[in-house]
């Protein structure tokens, strides 16, 4: 792979590396009584191991110009890699503390195992982990195409894919030495914000230059998604994480928020975290993939449109549902209520635009589990979109707030929308970018597809009925106008619910740990036959005039 | 290269871009979605006018309801006062221990107590009162400051060396951190106090054994009677245990023993006057020593394991 760099690039990328190092050395010796110097020896191991790779291919010929005429999809191939591996890990992890609930022991009396530091390493390796790099990954496979244009260069979406990797291996190894600024989705500490800003910016950059080159008259509209991803995220993280770092030598930083602000600005952060990061980019992926697998055009055009901007505008709004009945003013609860009950039209739009879509395609539903799982996809957005919106009614709130029911809507748009919708376009990409007619087993993408539904409908009727056990037991009265039950009688009454939780989640896992080894083997051995077969799936040719290029000077 | 095509399936046509193969429809967006929309945005709209929503430049739009969290939730507290308003007075009213007799009122203890019990008293003590080491059982016969539901009261309200001003206090000083007795001293009485529930140690079989319970007897005769009593019984006046029964907060073992002497021991127990209701207090002073009678029926077994423990 480092052999497709030109010389400047691989120069440009020791440079890189190097400075990166250099970093990371500074934290481990400034920081040396905090935990930072972990962090600091974490970053330097990091970039040296990627600067020594990079030493030792330095002298490998440079590669041809006739590469430019293609796509360039090394960084893709590499994204879908780190995302399934991101994803066996977040969701084992997951798994792993589901079965903490169920049974309280299953910590090992360490400290790292507790559930406090665990859940993060679960959430951030999921969403981050597992969709951040699905995203990245199938953000620079779908905008050239869309664009029908080179990326601009071979070495920012490197610098992009790899950094976002070390954001969340500082993520997630933070977490377990007990670094977290306590901000729900956004726990990492300043040092790991900066990084991501860099990266992040690097990502937008790269994206608006690839579009300048495009050689369609017209944006399609997954890039509009993928776009309204990229910005807003960018505006999300650098507002929330504004905060002062004790000093260069401590991980500890204080927020520039504090009280009900700070809550604010938080749930604006979290619920936007779910529209831009969690359903933006992934109706992005949707919008290339399905109706790609689907070989039929997008139902409307106009609904697309309308939806996209019913989506960014009044999504951005709805935060305030995550902290009804606190010390936040009503009137900002009363905002949040109303327009999460008006963000489920767009919303469905989208959703019955994707299933529209198919019309005309529903025997290849029947037939093929990879535009099944993009189909069920589309159904869970609906139904955890409807489900949201609903939950965000006050009095609905007031019983369903600080349970179960939450976890369980979260999971039916993770696991049923997210994860879904990204295992579709793999099984589509990794065939596609190895150049196999298809995957290594039909069968085995059936099984995950079974096992992973069934996952999902055991693990949110568990949460539904969990959830609501809690709610009305916290709620009843006795006779004698005290309260009926203890929290711990409620405690109890959640065993039932969280082993079936446990076992859902399970399946879940086991329907990934199929797709890697349905994957490996994909790329590993294909079959001959399958080799001859393949079709590719892109047609004209790329942008011609690539001669600006960091590489092509070279 | 824009070229509409009619699509087959759906008869619409294109809108004539291409890109990589997808292409998009012409289509209408559906009037259900309009009409969805408008449902929604009247919706919101009702909403607003009817409750406070917009922000000014001073405050905020009230809303014709004048609906106001903050009131909702005092009309709530009072609701919530009138549903207990059946047996509050009583029990503010009459002393406890004429409402330990009182055969309906503990009626309402026992319906009332376990939730309240295991939401405010469980970490520590156990659902069932049970304990756990360091922390008291409250189902056994064994009480530091007397089970009658005044002291328990008294306890509830101001807390152990809780920092209240009228806490109970009760410090059972550092002996060897001190300098106040040797190591051999320190070792000698743990074993003499060990000797008090368990008949088997200082029988004489052992004559070095003999010796230093002896020796262990003097050194409590003058460092130990001023509060545990000069048979172990302990006293309730100051909190201090009893020693000569099975029952034991941090535990039995010599080790365990002599290390309480050496570093001294100062549990603490939290004061609750300003957290619960004082007719919650009650009914918890009046619960708890039900614990124990509970006990004694229900759960035998499970005491005699903590006891030895």
């Amino acid at each position: 792979m480092i052999g497709q760099l030109t010389l400047l690039e691989r120069r440009l990328a020791i440079a890189i590396t190097v400075l990166v190092a250099m970093v990371g050395a500074f934290f481990a010796l400034v920081g040396r009584d905090d935990l930072i110097a972990i962090h600091g020896w974490v970053i330097l191991m990091f970039a040296s191991l990627i600067a020594f790779l990079l030493c030792r291919a330095i002298r490998l010929p440079i590669p041809p110009e006739a590469r430019l005429r293609e796509y360039y999809d090394d960084p893709t191939k590499a994204g879908i890699v780190l995302s399934l591996f991101w994803g066996v890990v977040g969701m084992s992890v997951g798994d792993w503390i589901a079965w903490m609930m169920a049974y309280p022991d299953f910590t090992f009396d360490a400290a790292w195992a507790s559930y406090g530091r665990l859940r993060p390493v679960h959430t951030s390796g999921v969403i981050f982990g597992f969709g951040g790099n699905a995203l990245i990954a199938t953000s620079f496979h779908v905008m050239q195409r869309t664009c029908r244009a080179r990326l601009p260069d071979q070495l920012s979406p490197w610098f992009v894919l790899i950094g976002f990797n070390l954001f969340c291996v500082l993520a997630a190894s933070g977490y377990l030495i007990g670094i977290t600024q306590s901000k729900e989705y956004a726990e990492p500490e300043w040092y790991a914000d900066i990084w991501l800003v860099i990266v992040w910016a690097t990502y937008l950059v790269l994206y608006l230059r690839t579009l300048a080159r495009r050689r369609e008259p017209h944006i399609y509209v997954a890039n509009w998604y993928y776009l309204a991803f990229i910005l807003v995220v960018a505006v999300l993280h650098i507002v929330n994480n504004l905060a002062v770092p004790v000093s260069f030598s401590s991980a500890k930083s204080y927020s520039l928020f504090s009280g009900v602000q700070d809550a604010m600005t938080q749930w604006w952060y979290g619920h936007n975290a779910v529209a831009f990061f969690l359903t933006a980019g992934f109706l992005g992926m949707m919008y290339y993939f399905l109706p790609k697998r689907a070989e039929r055009p997008i139902f409307s055009y106009r609904m697309s449109i309308i939806s996209f901007w019913g989506i960014t505008f009044i999504y951005m709004w709805a935060g305030p549902h995550h902290l009804h009945y606190t010390a936040l003013p009503q009137w900002v609860q009363t905002l949040g209520v109303t327009f999460s009950i008006m963000l489920i039209v767009p919303s469905w739009g989208s959703a019955g635009n994707a299933l529209l879509t198919l019309n005309g395609a529903w025997h290849k539903v029947r037939d093929d589990a990879t535009l099944r799982f993009m189909m069920v996809a589309a159904v869970f957005y609906g139904l955890s979109t409807f489900e949201g919106s609903f939950m965000a009614i006050r009095p609905v709130n007031s019983l369903s707030h600080y349970t179960d029911w939450t976890i369980g809507h979260v999971h039916s748009g993770a696991l049923g929308w997210v994860a879904f919708i990204t295992f579709g376009t793999f099984y589509c990409l990794v065939p596609w970018l190895w150049k196999r007619s298809q995957m290594y087993s039909k069968f085995l993408v059936e099984l995950h597809f079974w096992f992973a539904l069934t996952g999902i409908i055991i693990y949110l009727v568990s949460l539904w009925n969990a959830g609501i056990v809690q709610g009305l037991m916290w709620r009843t009265y006795t006779e004698d106008g005290l309260l009926a039950y203890s929290f711990q009688d409620s405690v109890e009454a959640m065993h039932p619910y969280y082993f079936a939780r446990g076992i859902g989640g399970l399946m879940y896992v086991f329907g990934i740990l199929i797709a890697v080894y349905n994957v490996y083997m994909t790329i590993r051995f294909g079959t001959k036959e399958s080799d001859i077969e393949f079709k590719s799936p892109d047609e004209g040719v790329v942008a011609s005039k690539l001669e600006t290029s960091t590489g092509a000077t070279q | 290269m824009s070229v509409e095509e009619r699509d087959r399936y759906t008869g619409h046509m294109t809108t004539g871009h291409s890109w990589n193969g997808i292409t998009e429809l012409n289509s209408r967006v559906p009037r259900l979605w309009y009409i969805c929309f408008a449902i929604a945005f009247l919706f919101s709209v009702a909403y607003w006018v009817l409750m406070p929503a917009w922000p000014g430049m001073e405050s905020h739009t009230q809303g014709l309801l004048g609906f106001d969290q903050k009131k909702v939730v005092k009309q709530q507290r009072i609701e919530a006062e009138q549903n207990t308003a059946m047996w509050r007075d009583q029990i503010t009213n009459t002393s406890l221990s004429e409402l330990a007799d009182n055969a309906e009122v503990m009626t309402l203890v026992r319906r009332a107590g376990p939730a309240l019990f295991e939401d405010n008293c469980a970490g520590c003590h156990g659902d069932l009162g049970q304990g756990a080491t360091n922390y008291p059982s409250l189902n056994d016969d064994a009480w530091l400051w007397g089970n009658e539901p005044e002291s328990i009261y008294k306890t509830l309200q101001h807390g152990i060396n809780s920092g209240h001003s009228q806490a109970r206090i009760a410090q059972m000083p550092a002996f060897g951190n001190s300098g106040l007795l040797d190591s051999e001293s320190i070792h000698d009485v743990a074993l003499y106090v060990q000797s008090l529930s368990n008949p088997l140690i200082g029988n004489g079989s052992n004559v070095s054994e003999l010796l230093q319970v002896n020796n262990g007897k003097s050194v409590y005769q003058a460092q130990c009677v001023a509060c545990h009593g000069s048979n172990g019984q302990g006293n309730p006046l100051f909190g201090a245990p009893n020693l000569t029964d099975t029952h034991w907060i941090y535990g039995y073992p010599l080790k365990t023993l002599i290390e309480t002497i050496v570093a001294g021991r100062a549990g603490q127990m939290p004061y609750w006057e300003d957290r619960l209701d004082d007719n919650l207090l009650k009914i918890l002073s009046l619960y708890v020593p039900t614990l124990s009678e509970d006990a004694e029926i229900h759960h035998s077994d499970d005491r005699t394991k903590t006891d030895n423990s």
